[in-house]
């Protein structure tokens, strides 16, 4: 009796193990849950004022901004509702979109008017990016210039919910430009 | 003269295993929840599955609605299943012991749609797609356990087996 010496390969291509929850974002599985009422994880978070504003420090020897995108990203971003109130499970749920107003300043201290006033209003869904030009971006011959950009953002209630926590940046730069003094 | 090969051509498959387990152990809150076992991205059918589990029903359920009442696959993710693209289940109704846990270990491989297998790595945005292969599982009688918190799950284990594109 002859023997080949030829081996089937019967094994699979890959075992692969993996574990985790959806909270740690493991790749290989999630559990998901339905509370929230649209289908989200998480109970929507209540903003509790109508102004909210962080800084972004920029170089130094900065002399001039020429341009400042800033992304509102599709998970966690800035992306107000009016309170639909208690849901299954939360005490909070989505009802309509509400517009909300993004505003910059050299030194942190605007108004909700003041920041209304500068125009940009958003009213869309998640995501987008913002390209700020230089003649509504403050530059550093402002007499309060701290070295910093103040982002504001501003809705009109401080019952409005948003599906994350607003906190500093939240809307990520995505670009940059400026002229530097050599 | 043409030859002709004899050579089977088979596509390549693959076996992936994926479970939870925490000490933590994770909430069950509501009624209805799903297993996602992310699939390798090249899949183009699943065969089988398999799938484990252990719940700890919380003191305050009722004896009578401490039972996994169905377990099935749906393709989406919804609250209410009938509104899946795909929905098939099995009605079990096995219930917990004195310690209030129920285990449960199940092929599914009967209720498969097997082109469903979608992959979705980063967890989001499950609403775009009506082919996933979402293990659902359903506990307490009829919506008893609907709006309150009903226990913790232990483990979840799941075990499938794919199709994968390229020839072997």
């Amino acid at each position: 009796m002859s023997n080949t010496g030829k081996i089937d390969l019967a094994y699979p291509r890959s075992q692969q193990f993996e574990q985790g929850s959806f909270a740690d974002r493991t790749i290989g599985i999630a559990i998901l849950n339905f509370f929230g009422g649209t289908g989200g994880p998480a109970d929507p978070y209540v903003t509790g004022v109508t102004q909210y504003v962080y800084s972004v420090k920029v170089p130094k020897f900065v002399v001039r901004n020429k341009s400042l995108t800033l992304r509102n990203p599709e998970f966690f971003g800035v992306d107000i509702f009016s309170d639909a109130g208690p849901d299954i499970m939360c005490d909070h749920s989505f009802d309509t979109r509400q517009p909300w107003w993004l505003g910059l300043s050299a030194n942190g201290v605007l108004t909700d008017a003041e920041v209304k006033a500068q125009g940009n209003m958003f009213n869309q869904a998640l995501p987008y990016d913002i390209e700020i030009l230089e003649n509504k971006l403050p530059q550093p011959i402002d007499a309060d210039w701290s070295n910093r950009i103040y982002i504001h953002m501003v809705w009109d209630s401080a019952l409005y919910i948003n599906g994350g926590e607003i906190k500093d940046n939240i809307l990520e730069i995505a670009k940059y430009d400026y002229d530097i003094k050599i | 003269m043409r030859s002709q090969s004899s050579k089977k051509q088979e596509y390549k498959y693959s076996i992936k295993t994926g479970a939870y387990a925490d000490t933590d152990s994770l909430g069950l809150i509501l009624d209805k929840f799903l297993f996602y076992l992310v699939p390798p991205q090249d899949s183009i059918a699943i065969k089988s599955l398999r799938t484990s589990l252990r719940l700890e029903f919380d003191a305050g359920v009722p004896v009578a609605d401490r039972i996994i009442e169905q377990i099935g696959i749906t393709s989406d993710y919804l609250y209410d299943e009938n509104e899946a693209a795909y929905f098939r289940s099995l009605y079990i109704n096995k219930a917990a012991d004195a310690n209030r846990i129920v285990d449960l270990d199940i092929d599914l491989t009967s209720l498969l749609k097997e082109d469903n297998v979608q992959y979705n790595a980063g967890m989001y945005n499950f609403g775009s797609s009506s082919q996933f292969t979402f293990i659902w599982l359903k506990i307490g009688r009829g919506t008893n356990l609907q709006s309150s918190f009903n226990g913790v799950i232990q483990k979840w284990k799941a075990d499938a087996f794919f199709v994968t594109k390229g020839i072997k």
